[in-house]
């Protein structure tokens, strides 16, 4: 993994590089067949054996697991669950073979702190880079593939959307014709992502009211709680705000509190029109919406092109391209990006 | 009729519902006691070749609920040995949840009205699984729908911040993993002091009542910084977390909680001269691994103040070293570490109410949320 001395600066460079690293991540998981490549290690038994994964993962890498867990819970009804790298602990070691610890971390961050249990330690170094579990696994980066920190949360998301594929395949919860078209549905993301680009200035124009901000929730229901949990983690790096994420399901039971006259609140409610389930959510959200703007919040919706609902509700609402429900964080993630570029290149100098 | 809910004195309900807790504790140790004294489950919800059959339990809840709840899955797993996760009822309900028909799912929540926990009961019932409802009220849309009820006696709560509806759902899940333990014979020695604790646990209580003027004198010294941190580790997590909203709910300061370990992997631009911590570094000197945690827990603390960072540190009775770093402690009594959460959340809401007092808030009613939320 490459360092980027400027936060910001890698920032713009991976929302600018957004549809280069979709391209190689379709090149690496897709063969010319336009089939899956196997992942190396994983079975038909084993893959049958899991019945919960563990995915560990701290920092810039919560907001890939947050996602993660939708993902193969979706595609390969497997029982997920996140825990913080730094809290792995015996409760959360893998009980025989129907348990797994996924990894979503740079070596790293393996170091000092985590994990807690010094049992743990030698068989996270031991299994490092495989993916041979069940037991521990790395979900390592290929060989030749350098992304920067900024990309790590569209990478990884990535990594498990396809092994999220590749289990579902395997433990026959997934069809093929369905899995065959989540492939195409991914390789469609990358002219989505161009898309994105063009649109560059309306993103960055966001940040001209955010340079007053001092802390700022963001909301997301479903898989879009990701990109909240990943929104804020760089707000607060960039900018060093108090930016905090929550289920937008979440908000009636306690951080609605906070909300008053100018409280900027920043809510992910893109939708999969053709997805009812999708829908539904969104229904949902556009209730949090509403519920935020009668507390005189200020709310920054991200919407998919052909939501002509929401602009009625919300005066700065900001499209992607519109796309299945479990890829649309990879396009909704490109809005943030540029505003934390914008953010930091408003404001004063020193700060 | 239901008598007209009365302060006895007190400024404001919450106070008065702090100081409750040792009683609403007591009231639950006594409805899982047979005549013998053993603990059994109240009423027969599940039967013993049920309780065995479980493969994995999933807990949904919402607010403070959830973070009983994530306590309660440190208890079920050491106990019960079966896999348990947690998460927010809003998610639980829209997503298709992995659940299957031999699995439990139990729901949280004080009034049993929350319209979230009630969707995912539907959900649940249609997937086939075993449902618990954990209340405080009873014949409620919850309890009248799950396959099982228990309640929590946490008696009448006007205030909307939760205090002793959150505590008394602590033991009650703290009792409900002592009792699938014994059915399903994963009884471990190891939670043995906590049983032999447990008839204790309201006079502990007592005493951590006791620092209500401790805590009145640090929100006098930190009730006008705009930002606060709450860290702890493992089952003290979730109890950041619950002082965090407590925080949130009554004086709209935006306080955040965050595993202690994790907070230089996350929010790192948080921590400054600016923002408060408070840290629980309570032990239990029995469990090596509570002791381990401890320690780094103190080395973090030790960094925080060469740094100049205020820190409030939750700490066990006789604690020196963490003393001899910062002499902003707040001590609740030594007990066994799965029955701590129980006591330390105490000086935590004695903490988030003297600082709403301090900012002139509403502290029973604040603004925006209401004691069951029964829209979504």
């Amino acid at each position: 993994m490459t360092k980027t001395a400027d936060p910001a600066g890698g920032l713009l460079e991976a929302a600018r590089g957004q549809p280069d690293l979709l391209r190689q991540i379709a090149g690496l998981n897709i063969g010319i067949d336009g089939r899956l490549k196997p992942v190396t290690g994983l079975n038909s038994a084993k893959a049958h054996k899991l019945e919960k994964l563990y995915i560990a993962a701290s920092g810039r890498n919560r907001g890939a697991a947050v996602a993660g867990k939708c993902i193969l819970e979706e595609l390969a009804r497997l029982t997920v669950e996140i825990v913080y790298l730094s809290e792995l602990s015996p409760r959360s070691e893998p009980r025989g073979n129907e348990e797994a610890v996924l990894l979503v971390t740079d070596l790293e961050d393996l170091n000092d702190d985590a994990p807690i249990n010094r049992n743990c330690q030698p068989k996270l170094r031991g299994e490092a880079g495989s993916l041979a579990g069940p037991g521990f696994i790395r979900l390592a980066l290929p060989v030749g593939l350098e992304i920067s920190p900024a990309q790590s949360f569209s990478y990884y998301l990535s990594a498990l959307f396809f092994l999220g594929l590749e289990m579902g395949r395997l433990r026959g919860t997934l069809a093929n014709e369905k899995a065959g078209m989540w492939i195409r549905d991914f390789s469609r993301l990358v002219s989505l992502a161009e898309e994105t680009l063009v649109r560059r200035q309306s993103y960055e124009e966001l940040a001209r009211e955010a340079t007053s901000w001092h802390s700022v929730l963001l909301l997301g229901r479903g898989i879009h709680h990701a990109v909240a949990v990943e929104g804020a983690y760089w707000l607060n790096q960039i900018q060093g705000l108090h930016a905090e994420a929550f289920p937008a399901g979440e908000m009636k039971h306690g951080p609605n509190a906070l909300l008053e006259k100018g409280r900027p609140v920043i809510v992910l409610a893109t939708s999969d029109k053709s997805d009812g389930n999708s829908q539904l959510r969104y229904r949902k959200t556009m209730a949090n919406i509403v519920e935020v703007n009668a507390r005189d919040g200020q709310v920054i919706a991200i919407a998919a092109d052909g939501d002509e609902e929401i602009g009625e509700e919300v005066k700065d609402v900001r499209y992607v391209p519109a796309a299945p429900e479990l890829l649309l964080p990879l396009l909704e993630i490109v809005p943030l990006q540029f505003l934390c570029w914008a953010l930091k290149s408003a404001s004063p100098i020193g700060t | 009729m239901s008598q007209k809910p009365s302060k006895n004195g007190f400024p404001h309900f919450m106070l008065k519902e702090i100081c409750e807790q040792p009683d609403a504790v007591r009231r639950v140790l006594r409805d899982w006691k047979d005549s013998a004294g053993h603990i059994r489950l109240p009423g027969t919800p599940f039967s013993a070749e049920e309780v065995k059959s479980f493969s994995k339990i999933t807990i949904a809840a919402s607010g403070s609920s959830r973070h009983a709840g994530l306590v309660g899955e440190f208890m079920l797993e050491q106990m019960t040995k079966l896999a348990v996760e947690v998460d927010f009822a809003s998610q639980y309900c829209y997503r298709n949840p992995v659940v299957a028909a031999h699995e439990l799912t139990i729901f949280l929540s004080q009034s049993g009205t929350t319209i979230d926990t009630i969707t995912a009961l539907q959900v649940a019932r249609r997937k086939g699984v075993k449902s618990l409802a954990i209340c405080n009220v009873p014949e409620t849309p919850l309890t009248q729908n799950a396959d099982a009820t228990l309640l929590t006696h946490a008696g009448e709560e006007v205030a909307i911040a939760a205090t002793k509806s959150f505590t008394t759902q602590l033991v009650t899940l703290f009792l409900l993993s002592v009792y699938f333990a014994e059915l399903r014979a994963t009884h471990q020695s190891s939670t043995d002091r906590a049983m032999r604790e447990l008839p204790h646990l309201p006079e502990h209580m007592e005493t951590a009542l006791k620092t209500d003027q401790a805590c009145r004198e640090f929100a006098q010294q930190l009730y006008r910084h705009k930002d606060f941190m709450y860290l702890g580790r493992d089952i003290d997590y979730p109890i950041a977390l619950e002082g965090a909203l407590k925080l949130k709910e009554i004086s709209y300061i935006h306080a955040e909680g965050c595993p202690t370990g994790e907070l230089k992997h996350g929010p790192t631009a948080l921590v400054s001269e600016e923002v408060p911590l408070v840290v629980l570094a309570t032990r239990d000197e029995n469990d090596e691994s509570s002791m381990v945690r401890y320690e780094k827990s103190v080395s973090n603390i030790r960094e925080f103040v060469e740094r100049e960072i205020p820190v409030l540190a939750i700490v066990t009775e006789g604690d020196r070293q963490v003393r001899k770093l910062t002499s902003c402690t707040i001590s609740v009594p030594s007990i066994p570490g799965l029955l701590l959460p129980i006591i330390e959340v105490i000086p935590l809401q004695f903490l988030a109410y003297h600082i709403a007092v301090l900012c002139g808030r509403d502290v029973d009613r604040p603004r925006h949320l209401s004691k069951s939320v029964v829209v979504e």
